[in-house]
């Protein structure tokens, strides 16, 4: 039995450290606000809620030293929200600190390991430095660059009673009311009446429930919210909080001593019933679509409009919408056969099921989406970090934070972003003195920017440095026996090789990097989920990696093309258009390999059945139907195809993870009619595409000079 | 933590942290006790208690009503700081009094 709660245990702290990793991200983005100046008192509050929940989270599960260090902190937090002390540049980088080490010490509890006993001492001693440093302090000037938050609405002491009746799972939630009881303490002064009349008898109890239920009146100068908030993860779920204020507010004013000595307040019987007007509406009453926005006086606090799933649950409903649309698919082509004036309602029910199936769908993978915002709000503090370091100045330009991406594709995107960044910063961006001798502005700019573009995530980084040192990269190449030596490449070829591994033209090893384990990780990070990097760069004005990324991992639109006897999906995202090119139009080019004209461009032509090998296909593109597709990068090239034979939804079956990545598919599907296709990569095929062509060029050539 | 016979009474020694799986078993503990066929009083020793859980009260309030009825006496002997400040702050100052 014991194994059985200690597994409940880690199962608590699991989710605690999952909250943490949020409340820490959110607390760092906030900071960052602050620490620019563009601060009000939502946010102070809203960073004390994020130290305040760690910290009593941390309680729950006896982590003393983060519990002590979050207690500093949270303390400063409560000082600068309630004006006692102010907020300025310095003491916004204190904070930041703070929230670094608090990480330290979260990171350090979930790995268990110990941390050296004066671990952040010193940002604690400034922590607490700002609560001695503030106060004797003259009245806060009104021109700070970021106003103290104001005091709160209600500065009068009033009486409240709160009744907390917890529900019998709030204690195996990792909750625990003694710490609610103490907390509440603190607002002001306290009464409690506990009702044990739920108390079973020992033999008929679960010692993991909760029986006990508290009655507390309160004396304070706080608010309601102040009230809600203690009650703020439990209400509504797992407790029934009912908070009512008994009589008026005694408002204090200056110079009469009110603010000195809490009046009395009026007897708890005395007012009898009729304050329901003033009483707020338990927590559950709450309408369900309220956003959690937080610093709203009085009505926020407590909101449950959101609720935590664990992700394989989620990933459950995925898979079986999956299955669902390959029974779907697979219904369809079985009743291909029927017309609608035979069978008018099995067809127009068909239709109905696909409709359903595909709005299902949608509704599963918006539950997985996220913003990029996530990712993207450690970067500031990076840019702003590592330009200090390096003695470069950098602004950092961000857009499109709010496009949403599979939340599997954001965790994997966070090291290769960090890592972009960093490389644009330290290889990128030059030096103050030399960006103005090559006339542009001293201050470097690195734009981070994500996009939906046809059903794909776009992100991209970019900086307007110096660009990539092609001569360098090439001599590094050859000095590693990457390249032959005078090998014929073309710009684009070069630039790429940046992504091999252990490759690195930094001269100096420095922290920032150099150590040239970081393009090939972030390359196979990305492709990991499925996407493409590629990187594009102008000698002198800078360079762009631009990060395509599926949106879903798990069903899409594609087109289903015959080539012999074999069947593969194209991404319907990727293709252009598709034609019977005429003799004109469908060229060999000597030293160059098939292209095909179209309006005046020239396309590489691709013939599939060249490409896998495939016998029994069409040869001759005149015959056959070529795709035209767009690759990521914006380069077109046209796949040579036997036929089309329909657009349809497929269900992306990975062959990474059930077989080995094969070069040139991303994944597979199942059919209709239970066959598995392979959905085809269309970057790859271009890049497979030049190296056959170049294959055969040289080989002719060489068939030549043996002539 | 156990159950042990000593001084013809039966003796559980708390730990310092006495936290929801600890509770769980002391209740089990506890209920041991209770059932035996014997009017030995049931001492909870408290001294070096650091931490004590709500669920943990719970166990202690349920056993003392459990104990009561069959009419043997249970009692938390030498309650550290941290157990009587527990029991005050959830209201229950003078239930610990009757145990001690």
């Amino acid at each position: 039995m014991a194994d059985d709660q200690s597994y409940d245990l880690t199962r608590f702290k699991a989710t605690y450290f999952e909250e943490c990793a949020e409340l820490l991200a959110a607390a760092e983005e906030t900071l960052t606000r602050l620490q620019e100046g563009g601060a009000s008192a939502d946010d102070l509050n809203a960073v004390f809620r994020c130290v305040h929940s760690i910290k009593g989270g941390g309680g729950a599960f006896a982590f003393e030293d983060l519990v002590h260090f979050a207690h500093v902190f949270e303390t400063s937090m409560d000082a600068l929200r309630s004006g006692r002390a102010e907020l300025t540049p310095h003491v916004a980088d204190i904070l930041v600190r703070g929230n670094d080490v608090l990480g330290d010490f979260v990171r350090a509890a979930q790995e268990e390991t110990a941390l050296p006993a004066d671990h952040g001492a010193d940002v604690k001693a400034q922590l607490a430095s700002i609560l001695t440093g503030g106060t004797p302090a003259p009245a806060p000037k009104p021109a700070a660059a970021a106003p103290p938050a104001p005091a709160p609405a209600k500065t009068g002491f009033a009486t409240w009673t709160i009744r907390l009746t917890p529900a019998p799972g709030l204690l195996k939630t990792g909750n625990d009311p003694l710490l609610m009881v103490r907390e509440l303490a603190g607002l002001g002064d306290m009464d409690v009446a506990v009702d044990a009349s739920r108390l079973p008898a020992l033999a008929e109890m679960d010692a993991l429930a909760a029986y006990l239920a508290w009655t507390f009146t309160l004396v304070t100068d706080k608010g309601r919210a102040a009230i809600e908030e203690v009650f703020e993860f439990v209400a509504g779920d797992s407790a029934d909080v009912v908070i009512e204020q008994l009589g008026d507010a005694v408002l204090a004013e200056e110079g009469d001593g009110w603010g000195l000595f809490a009046p009395m307040p009026p007897a708890a019987d005395a007012v009898a019933a009729p304050v329901q007007a003033a009483a707020a509406p338990t927590a559950g009453a709450h309408p369900p679509g309220a956003k959690p926005a937080g610093g709203e006086a009085g009505a926020g606090g407590i909101h449950t409009s959101s609720i935590r799933v664990d992700l394989d649950r989620v990933d459950r409903l995925v898979n079986m919408v999956g299955e669902l649309v390959i029974t779907q698919a697979m219904l369809g082509q079985q009743a291909s056969g029927f017309s609608i004036e035979s069978h008018p309602e099995l067809v127009q029910g068909l239709q109905e099921l696909s409709h359903h199936t595909r709005e299902l769908q949608e509704s599963v993978m918006a539950i997985r989406a996220q913003p990029v915002k996530a990712l993207f709000s450690r970067a500031p503090r990076l840019v702003r970090d590592l330009s200090t370091k390096l003695g470069k100045q950098a602004r950092l330009v961000m857009s499109g934070e709010g496009t949403e991406v599979d939340k599997t594709v954001i965790e994997q995107l966070s090291d290769p972003l960090t890592h972009l960044i960093r490389n644009s910063l330290d290889h990128g961006i030059e030096s103050p003195e030399e960006r103005m001798a090559n006339g542009k502005p001293a201050e470097g700019t690195i734009h981070l920017g994500a996009e939906h573009r046809s059903g794909r995530v776009i992100i991209q980084v970019s900086d307007d440095g110096k660009g990539i040192d092609r001569k360098r990269v090439l001599e590094k190449a050859i000095e590693k026996g990457l390249v032959d030596r005078g090998a014929q490449m073309t710009d684009e070829q070069i630039d790429q090789m940046i992504f091999a591994p252990g490759f690195s033209t930094a001269a100096q090893v420095s922290d920032v990097s150099g150590r040239g384990v970081g393009m090939d990780v972030v390359r196979r990070n990305i492709q990991d989920v499925g996407g493409r990097v590629v990187v594009q760069s102008t000698p002198g004005q800078g360079s762009r990696f631009i990060l395509s990324l599926p949106l879903t991992l798990a069903v899409m639109d594609g087109m289903l093309v015959a080539v012999g006897n074999e069947r593969y999906v194209l991404p319907l995202t990727n293709i252009v258009e598709s034609l019977r090119p005429t003799a004109q139009q469908a060229r060999t080019l000597v030293n160059v390999g098939d292209v095909l004209t179209l309006r005046g461009d020239y396309i590489r032509l691709i013939r599939l059945y060249d490409l896998f090998g495939i016998k029994n296909a069409i040869t001759d593109s005149t015959r056959g139907l070529v795709v035209v597709v767009e690759t990521e990068g914006g380069d077109r090239i046209g796949l040579l195809v036997d036929e089309l034979l329909g657009q349809q939804q497929v269900v992306i079956k990975s062959l990474d993870s059930n077989y080995r990545p094969v070069e040139g598919i991303s994944a597979a599907t199942i059919l209709g009619d239970g066959r598995v296709a392979l959905i085809l990569d269309v970057g790859a095929l271009r890049i497979m595409g030049e190296r056959l062509n170049r294959a055969q060029v040289e080989a002719a050539a060489a068939a030549q000079a043996a002539e | 933590m156990e159950l042990k016979e000593g001084n013809g009474r039966l003796e559980i020694e708390l730990p310092t942290v006495v936290d929801l799986p600890v509770a769980a078993e002391l209740r089990d503990i506890l209920l041991d006790a209770l059932a035996r066929d014997s009017a030995a009083d049931v001492v909870l020793k408290a001294a070096s208690v650091e931490r004590l859980s709500t669920a943990a009260v719970q166990v202690v309030l349920s056993a003392s009503g459990g104990f009561k009825g069959a009419a043997r006496r249970f009692e938390v002997e030498t309650p550290s700081a941290a157990v009587t400040e527990t029991f005050t702050q959830l209201g229950l100052a003078s239930d610990l009094q009757k145990l001690v």
